[in-house]
């Protein structure tokens, strides 16, 4: 037997351990494009929730609001 | 185009499935070739006979997996090639390299050669891997069945170099039992 017909043998293997590299790779792209995903989901997230409370704070300081709760929401509460 | 447009190309006998062969697994094809023929002239005509066979073969044939029916039938006749062409004054392709590490797993010069039988050699083969680990089974295919450099390998499985030729070599020994437990090997 030469190193040749041992190389040449393997054409024999079956294809189900062909295909699981092949899946692999399929697996690994998939993988890739799930982070990329989850990566520009949570800044966009991040980036939403940035631009609301810089918007809210923006407009409390515009009306002349300071502090929390805002007066105006605490106006009708009945005490007791 | 999906594999499945591909096939029902040849199917119609449209030359355009030669063209979109070539142009999804072309690069793939010459990869393969490029492993076993170091010339560029070489690799072209080889993966130019993978394309006029599989027009030849499909119909009536239907590969279930396209893309490794392909990588078979380049591998096959890239080795074939090499062997005519360059199996006795070599050429320095990534091929030599992967057969003189698999000359560990077979009787060393001097010992009268044995004529194996490739099916049978093959069925042995696959019995090994099936008895491997899924990992060091994927390491010794893309390395003897791809003939990947370890380099790469480690690359795709994000190990060190020196790791994979580790795992490798334990697998030439594992194999060079089991030939022997098998009466491949004296």
């Amino acid at each position: 037997m030469r190193p040749e017909d041992l190389y040449e043998a393997m054409q024999q293997i079956r294809p189900e351990f062909l295909e699981d590299l092949m899946e692999q790779k399929r697996d690994k792209r998939a993988h890739r494009a799930f982070l990329i995903a989850a990566a520009v989901a949570v800044l966009g997230c991040v980036t939403a929730v940035a631009v609301t409370f810089s918007l809210r704070d923006t407009a409390r300081a515009d009306i002349g609001v300071k502090g929390t709760p805002v007066p105006e929401w605490t106006e009708y509460e009945i005490e007791g | 185009m999906l594999d499945e447009e591909i096939l029902a190309l040849y199917f119609r006998r449209d030359e355009a499935a030669i063209t979109q062969t070539e142009k999804k697994y072309g690069a793939y094809c010459r990869q393969i070739a490029s492993r076993c023929l170091p010339g560029a002239e070489d690799c072209e005509e080889c993966v130019s006979d993978v394309w006029f066979r599989a027009w030849n073969a499909i119909p009536p044939q239907r590969p279930e997996n396209f893309q490794l029916y392909l990588g078979a039938i380049v591998r096959n006749l890239a080795f074939s090639r090499w062997r005519k062409r360059y199996a006795q004054k070599r050429g320095g392709a990534a091929v030599e390299l992967a057969l003189d590490e698999l000359a560990e797993c077979i009787p060393a010069p001097g010992v009268p050669e044995e004529i194996v039988e490739a099916r049978e050699l093959g069925e042995a083969v696959d019995r090994f891997l099936a008895g491997l680990p899924v990992r060091e089974r994927r390491i010794f295919l893309w390395r003897y069945y791809f003939t990947a450099s370890a380099a790469e390998i480690a690359a795709r499985y994000g190990l060190k170099e020196a790791h994979v030729a580790v795992l490798l070599s334990r697998t030439r020994k594992k194999l060079r039992t089991f030939l022997e437990k098998e009466g491949y090997v004296p």
